[in-house]
């Protein structure tokens, strides 16, 4: 039963990397790639629709290790607790980033917005 | 995989970087072995970003996202030679794993023909498969470390404290119903997500209307 769990977190981990990965690949490098605003604004469609959903597969693995190994999941969460904030705030950036960037029809906005989703990547 | 400093109760706290040493008595957070780590990580999700932007975008972002891809795809051959090494110098127990369960080999293999792959296949410019490459090479190596760190999930510096499976898990009840609402969930997660896929397939386009 545990082996069965480990697979089952390793698998939803693996799944997470998998999916989100190419979210936050594409976001490291689009600025290199996407020289003025329509082909940004490509970039950004192409994970559009889909980067919310990847990024839910971590929470679902955050929740199968609380579920199946919850000492694991105290102890790490714990110890590691400085670098896993850092995370999550890199994380809400991008997010907020992506969001926001449309809001407003201004440059600066959407400059300083692209950034963001750079370095929250 | 390096280990963490645990203590008996399975408690541990790491400063951001003590010397910098993997080998310490009591390591931080950061140390040239994790930094490591986290370069191979990063130039990972560039590789497979960039065969994703690849896939779903043409003529010149496809363009500069080859470029990336191959480039990235170089210094990623680089470091996972160097972060293997490295790996097995610092936790040479993680080897052991290898050596006692001989079939957990073919999963370094998967990792090593996705690499091989995604060098192949940018020059080739099959971006589908060069996605499927990284795909394949991000799986490979995550399979194989979570393979040779089986059964302790949480090493400890000193390999006793570990925490494995059996010390750090809920009990059999609850893992036995876990099992069926998890089967479940990721029947419904699976639906959507293929559906989702499927909904936005094909290139994306520069236009010049906002998103």
């Amino acid at each position: 039963m545990d082996t069965i769990w480990f697979i089952a977190v390793a698998l939803m981990i693996t799944m997470y990397v998998l999916l989100d990965g190419f979210d936050l690949g594409a976001g490291a490098i689009h600025l290199f790639v996407a020289k003025d605003e329509r082909e940004r604004r490509a970039v950004l469609r192409s994970i559009g629709p889909v980067w919310d959903g990847n990024e839910v597969w971590l929470i679902a693995a955050g929740g199968t290790l609380f579920f199946a190994f919850p000492i694991l999941y105290a102890s790490s969460f714990s110890g590691f607790y400085l670098p896993l904030i850092i995370v999550l705030w890199l994380l809400m950036i991008r997010g907020v980033s992506i969001e926001l960037r449309g809001h407003i029809n201004d440059r600066m906005w959407g400059s300083f917005w692209d950034g963001m989703f750079f370095i929250g990547s | 995989m390096r280990g963490v400093p645990l203590n008996e109760e399975g408690n541990f706290f790491q400063p951001l970087w003590t010397n910098f040493s993997p080998f310490a008595e009591t390591p931080g957070i950061l140390d040239w072995y994790t930094v490591l780590m986290g370069l191979l990580a990063l130039t990972t999700l560039i590789v497979h970003g960039a065969n994703y932007l690849a896939v779903k975008t043409e003529n010149e972002l496809n363009a500069r996202s080859r470029r990336t891809a191959r480039f990235a795809g170089a210094a990623l051959a680089v470091l996972t030679v160097l972060g293997t090494v490295a790996t097995f110098w610092v936790s040479p127990w993680m080897l052991a794993s290898f050596n006692e369960r001989p079939y957990g080999y073919v999963l370094p293999l998967v990792a090593i023909a996705g690499l091989v792959g995604i060098i192949l296949f940018n020059i080739r410019e099959r971006d589908k498969a060069a996605f499927l490459s990284s795909s394949a090479y991000i799986l490979g190596m995550l399979t194989s470390t979570v393979f040779a760190v089986y059964p302790r999930v949480l090493p400890g510096v000193d390999l006793e404290n570990s925490l494995t499976i059996a010390n750090a898990s809920a009990s059999d009840y609850g893992q036995a119903v876990g099992i069926v609402w998890w089967t479940i969930g990721m029947a419904l997660a699976a639906i959507y997500f293929i559906a989702m896929y499927r909904l936005f397939r094909g290139k994306v386009r520069v236009e010049d209307e906002g998103y």
